[in-house]
């Protein structure tokens, strides 16, 4: 039970600092956030799994994260209002090439990040070229150009 | 998911009432990362910091021993808990008991020095220690909670007791 648990708080803890720290925070993971996230993966671990270094403890600690994920989006597919408390919603940065300073801050991105996602997903170079971009559920920026790109 | 509206001539299920409600439990969850990590650092969730320390005399002695415990401790973490006990003209022998709901309550690791007899006695378990006639003496308990929540233990060592209560987080 313990474990079960355990894992279960862990599951929560981490679901909740994940979500409430902001769509951006390993969005894009640089070298150091990939460090980061081993870091959390290692400490959790140990909390995970107490001292008992057993297959039997690791295999449930294992099946009740994935149950738990699974419970959750199940419930999630149930309750969009649960949907949307946990994942949030798209948000619209730029605006027919005007980027939108205000939401921007608040959401801690930066005109940079907009025109690297334009260069590596449109190959657009110019912020009046973009459409919209749009501040995704999952922390992704995608970008959708003034006119299709034609060959 | 939010109703789809549209935004230009983008269809999208964007929420900017619920955005913003987001944008304040962001800044008041940063706020809460920031004061967890700053009572970690005074040493109010347990381990080390110098707030969690604790050393206090114990009652009913004219010369009483002093007690220096944790008052935050972890869940299957290491604490120790220290008797400082004072110079007393005696036969080389001192004597120090711990509650038995606490000894139960925790795991003990380690007694420093090791004592020369272990009793049960009653609700007390009882420790014998060799000492230098004269001398004051330093015995060290280091243990581990077996439960979370409140820990109360009751103590004594030179005709004096102590009763105190340690936070055990989980």
């Amino acid at each position: 039970m313990e474990s079960v648990l355990r894992s279960l708080t862990v599951y929560i803890v981490l679901l909740l600092i994940f979500r409430v720290t902001g769509k951006r925070t390993l969005a894009q993971i640089t070298t150091f956030d990939f460090v980061l996230l081993l870091i959390v993966s290692e400490s959790t671990q140990q909390a995970m799994v107490g001292e008992d270094f057993s297959v039997t403890n690791a295999v449930l600690v294992i099946m009740t994260l994935f149950v738990a994920d699974y419970g959750l989006a199940m419930l999630k597919r149930t309750l969009p209002r649960l949907d949307k408390l946990l994942e949030g919603c798209p948000l619209v940065l730029v605006e027919d090439g005007t980027p939108l300073k205000d939401r921007m801050r608040k959401v801690d991105v930066e005109e940079s990040d907009i025109l690297e996602s334009a260069r590596e997903t449109q190959g657009l170079a110019r912020m009046e070229q973009i459409k919209y971009a749009v501040l995704e559920r999952t922390g992704q920026i995608s970008i959708i150009p003034r006119r299709p790109i034609s060959d | 998911m939010a109703p789809i509206i549209r935004v230009g001539d983008l269809d999208i299920d964007q929420d900017l009432p619920f955005e913003r409600r987001e944008w304040v439990v962001h800044k008041l969850a940063w706020a809460t990362l920031g004061l967890v990590v700053i009572l970690g650092l005074l040493g109010l969730l347990g381990g080390n910091g110098p707030l969690c320390g604790r050393s206090v005399s114990m009652t009913g002695a004219p010369i009483p021993a002093r007690v220096e415990y944790r008052r935050y401790a972890r869940l299957d973490g290491h604490t120790n808990l220290t008797l400082r006990l004072p110079a007393r003209d005696s036969s080389g022998e001192e004597t120090v008991w711990l509650s038995r709901s606490f000894i139960e309550a925790v795991a003990v690791e380690l007694i420093t020095p090791r004592p020369r007899e272990e009793r049960a006695g009653g609700d007390q378990i009882v420790y014998l220690f060799d000492t230098e006639p004269g001398e004051g003496a330093v015995v060290c308990f280091r243990y581990k909670p077996r439960a979370p929540g409140a820990l109360e233990c009751l103590c004594g060592a030179s005709d004096g007791t102590l009763r105190f209560t340690q936070w055990v987080y989980p």
